[in-house]
């Protein structure tokens, strides 16, 4: 219950008014009568028989007492939340994050979210609209202001909950853009609230119109795998794992660690307390490629946080070659020195189907045809179809950074540079300038062919870039960034994240199984494939064939670790007043001002006023 | 004789009707009512034969010449009847449309009329708190206008209190009779132990409660401050239809108290309405309740 127009309950003041009124109207007439003996009886029976009978003296005041409460109860507009929608419009956001797979009972939040999105829909009146929109990673409309309620049921039956969390902020904006458009909007939120992105102040527009939060979680009992690294050691692999238990009563359960087989490597079990952590470690694990760890807590309300696997990280050297015909030491020696790079000194050019190399580098020398693999090139003395060489040029400035920010420029100070002469290169696409003097570009990089690569126009040995400190920094940062993830991991993501994969360069086949044993051919000739992953958790592998058979990659993809708190929270919204638009108010979920959830009584309460008023007038007229 | 106080036009009906009661004498004087032991009267009512003893006076010779054998025969004696009239004149029975005190002194002026007309003796108190005048000892037709006008003369006075009254010297005659109170029995003090009084002295008590039709239904309204007329009581009622109700069942409880209480102690009870004509009070009511015949 709540009220509408408190402000209008400065009315109650009628009632002591009514009191007032009534004892100065009272007035007592004399009367003679020849004896009040029999008055006395009957007064003294009335009062010791029936004491509550003396408020009927007053019958009247009492009927006029109820009524004025009810016309002032009318006035301060009691509302009482209802089943139905009341908006003409209603924006239904449907949120279907991680969380949103927790199981409550039989069904989970999302099934109940669904259910329950369903009987709103049952529930449209004529006239009424809806529009569907699933919060997900993005806002998704689903169906558009629909009347018709066949699509708007199907739209929902096909709601699906995805691992990733989903971004209120932009699925409130969205639903608040769309009630701003629509006069009698409101917005319905079916979420559970928990993982969600906050929503910090001030981020999402105020809208006009109601906000309605419909709360679909209520545990918040979740034990969860919070990390799961594996490392090979000299004594074999070692394990570290952590539970974490996000509910609010202690967790016990087994932990268990299975091999790429699904051979059950070790066991452990655990017993923590509420909002407590546990480690694990687990030593000599027996080798496997990729290693997997469940737990089975005793209560638990999402069984997706349940299993996480661990790829182990191997420093693994990438493999360089270096093609310096007239030699250079200090090139040499520095890609000795940074990176974890094998570095193989090659005699001549290699040709187009030469082995691959994670990073070549050419010194004094262009290739004809780029090899696969990253390319570090220095001093291009010769144009060829890719490079569009414009001369050599006496270089008179020092040489200046364009942008400063670039990762490879970190930590690099080229004040202390001088160059004596460069290489200009015309515009190439795919590679911008990062250090220019005066205007010839002294290192450029970028994307070619698929391929990463970065240009240094001058010849060391006409500088004396090699004898600053900058240079092994410049290198180090460099070869970082030309091997990037040929040697180390591929990272643990999150689904629908946009993940860029290395590539082995040279290899003919390249096949991605997904979790599910969906597999894709990847055809890309680069070094690493951009792709944005698919909502689906678990171990993906790419198999890659290589000169030396095949090569395989795993990398997973896990729930966000924000989603396994699943405690259900609110979700508020800063509110435009329709009336005062500058001024907002909160709503939040107890607040029933939305669209559902509030059905005035007012009409009811007068109509009862005029009622009583009736009873009123006939129980003057009958002189009670 | 005063003529507002009786219709002539009934006067010789009134005459033939008789005050019905155990309670007479056989007085020095032969009054006009039949009694019911034999006696000297001209009325006969048996033959037996002669015992030795019988007073010779009452043979009947004539049989005795006819048949020789001594017969007696016997006479109802007559006897005469004391009628005490007690009317209330307490400032309450001055109410009513005509007043309770006008309609108690007409049915006082017609009851004491006929026994007068049957040689009764007739006696009449007017009372309050204390007897407040008397006429007593009437007897004979011819004495009608010395009770009329002794009626017309009543005031009504102060506050009623028929427990004082009937104790105070004087109040009850000494000889065995009946005694009618007219009133309306509203007494503060209550009315047993004068009423148990009056019957202590041999008296045939008959009760005629005289409510005027504003107690009986009374027809007020609103908010009263309600003023008893005797004592000055106030009582403050705001008049609603429950609470008329609820009066009603007082005013039914006390005219119920006081039949059982006379209908216990032998007593004959008779409620009137003021506002009821006198010769339906009369000759109806009165016949009804065996009062006179």
């Amino acid at each position: 219950m709540q009220w509408m127009g408190l402000g209008n309950l400065w009315f109650a003041l009628i009632i002591p008014a009514i009191i007032v009124l009534y004892l100065l109207k009272r007035k007592v007439e004399d009367r003679v009568i020849p004896s009040t003996l029999l008055w006395q009886r009957t007064m003294q029976n009335w009062e010791a028989v029936k004491p509550w009978e003396r408020l009927r003296r007053n019958l009247l005041l009492l009927l006029q007492l109820l009524a004025a409460c009810l016309l002032v109860l009318a006035l301060i507009r009691p509302a009482v939340p209802t089943e139905g929608i009341t908006t003409d419009h209603t924006i239904l956001v449907v949120d279907t994050s991680g969380s949103m797979m927790t199981k409550e009972g039989n069904e989970t939040r999302l099934e109940r979210a669904v259910s329950q999105a369903k009987a709103l829909v049952e529930k449209l009146g004529s006239g009424q609209t809806m529009t569907l929109i699933e919060a997900g990673r993005e806002p998704n409309v689903l169906v558009s202001k629909s009347a018709d309620k066949e699509p708007l049921l199907q739209a929902i039956e096909k709601l699906a909950p995805f691992s990733g969390t989903s971004d209120q902020i932009a699925a409130l904006s969205l639903a608040g853009a769309i009630a701003e458009n629509e006069p009698g909007s409101g917005v319905v939120w079916m979420g559970d609230g928990s993982g969600e992105r906050k929503l910090d102040g001030g981020s999402v527009p105020a809208f006009s119109g109601s906000f309605q939060f419909m709360q679909m979680g209520s545990t918040r009992e979740n034990t969860a795998i919070g990390v799961f690294v594996t490392q090979p050691t000299e004594k074999g692999v070692e394990g570290l794992l952590r539970v974490d238990n996000h509910g609010s009563m202690p967790a016990k359960g087994k932990v268990t660690v299975f091999d790429e087989h699904d051979k059950l490597l070790d066991t452990d079990s655990f017993e923590m307390g509420a909002g407590s952590s546990q480690t694990f470690s687990f030593q000599k694990l027996a080798m496997s490629s990729v290693y997997r760890a469940v737990i089975e807590p005793e209560q638990d309300g999402l069984s997706q946080d349940n299993v996480m696997w661990s790829v182990p990280f191997a420093a693994g050297r990438g493999k360089a070659a270096l093609y310096s015909p007239e030699g250079n030491r200090f090139l040499h020696q520095v890609l000795q020195t940074v990176g974890s790079l094998e570095v193989e000194t090659i005699q001549q050019a290699p040709d187009a189907v030469a082995a691959a190399r994670d990073l070549w580098v050419f010194d004094g020398v262009v290739p004809d045809q780029l090899p696969k693999g990253n390319i570090l090139l220095i001093a291009p003395n010769k144009k060829t179809e890719w490079l569009p060489l414009a001369g050599e040029k006496e270089l008179d400035q020092q040489p200046r950074p364009v942008s400063p920010d670039d990762p490879l420029l970190k930590h690099v100070d080229w004040r202390d540079v001088h160059v004596a002469k460069g290489y200009a290169l015309d515009e190439m696409p795919g590679m911008k300038p990062l250090v220019r003097a005066g205007d010839v570009d002294l290192v450029r990089a970028g994307i070619i062919d698929g391929r990463r690569m970065v240009i240094i126009g001058f010849d060391l040995h006409a500088s004396d870039f090699p004898l600053r400190p900058a240079f092994p920094i410049f290198m180090q940062n460099v070869v970082n960034w030309l091997s990037p993830g040929q040697t180390a991991p591929i990272p643990t993501a999150h689904p629908g994240e946009v993940l860029t994969i290395p590539l082995s360069p040279g290899a003919t086949t390249r096949t991605l199984t997904y979790p599910n044993g969906h597999q894709e051919s990847l055809t890309e000739d680069s070094t690493s494939k951009t792709m944005q992953l698919p909502e689906l958790t678990g171990l993906y592998r790419l198999d890659e064939g290589v000169d030396t058979g095949t090569k395989s990659t795993y990398f997973t993809v896990q729930m966000n670790e924000e989603e396994s708190n699943i405690t259900p929270k609110s979700v508020s919204v800063a509110r435009k007043n329709a009336e005062e638009q500058k001024e907002s108010e909160e709503a939040t979920a107890t607040d029933t001002t939305g669209a559902l959830g509030t059905k005035e009584l007012t009409y009811w309460l007068a109509a009862f006023a005029l009622l009583v008023l009736l009873v009123e007038w006939r129980v003057y007229q009958r002189g009670y | 004789m005063n003529q507002h106080l009786l219709d002539p036009s009934w006067l010789a009906r009134l005459e033939r009707m008789q005050m019905a009661s155990r309670k007479a004498v056989s007085g020095s004087q032969a009054g006009k009512r039949r009694a019911r032991q034999l006696g000297s009267s001209m009325e006969f009512a048996d033959f037996r034969a002669y015992v030795p003893g019988d007073d010779l006076r009452q043979l009947d010779w004539n049989a005795y010449a006819r048949s020789g054998k001594l017969f007696l025969k016997k006479y109802l004696d007559e006897t005469e009847l004391h009628v005490n009239l007690y009317i209330d004149c307490s400032r309450s029975m001055s109410y009513g449309q005509p007043n309770k005190m006008a309609r108690a002194v007409e049915i006082a002026a017609a009851l004491g009329y006929l026994s007068l007309c049957h040689l009764d003796h007739v006696s009449v108190y007017a009372f309050d708190s204390r007897i407040t005048a008397a006429l007593t000892g009437l007897q004979g037709k011819n004495q009608a206008h010395r009770l009329l006008s002794f009626l017309s003369s009543l005031q009504e006075g102060g506050t009623g209190d028929v427990q004082t009254a009937m104790r105070q010297p004087g109040a009850v005659s000494g000889k065995a009779g009946t005694s009618i109170v007219l009133s309306d029995f509203l007494f503060e003090s209550g009315y047993t132990e004068g009423i148990a009084y009056l019957q202590a002295a041999k008296q045939e008590v008959t009760l005629v409660q005289v409510l005027s039709k504003e107690e009986l239904a009374p027809e007020y309204a609103g908010e009263l401050r309600l003023i008893d007329s005797e004592t000055g009581q106030a009582k403050e009622v705001s008049l609603t239809s429950p609470l008329m109700e609820e009066y009603h069942k007082s005013l039914r409880d006390y005219q119920q108290e006081l039949s059982a209480f006379a209908y216990g102690r032998g007593i004959a009870f008779v409620s009137v309405e003021a506002e009821q004509s006198l010769e339906s009070i009369v000759f109806h009511v009165f016949r009804q309740a065996g009062l006179i015949r």
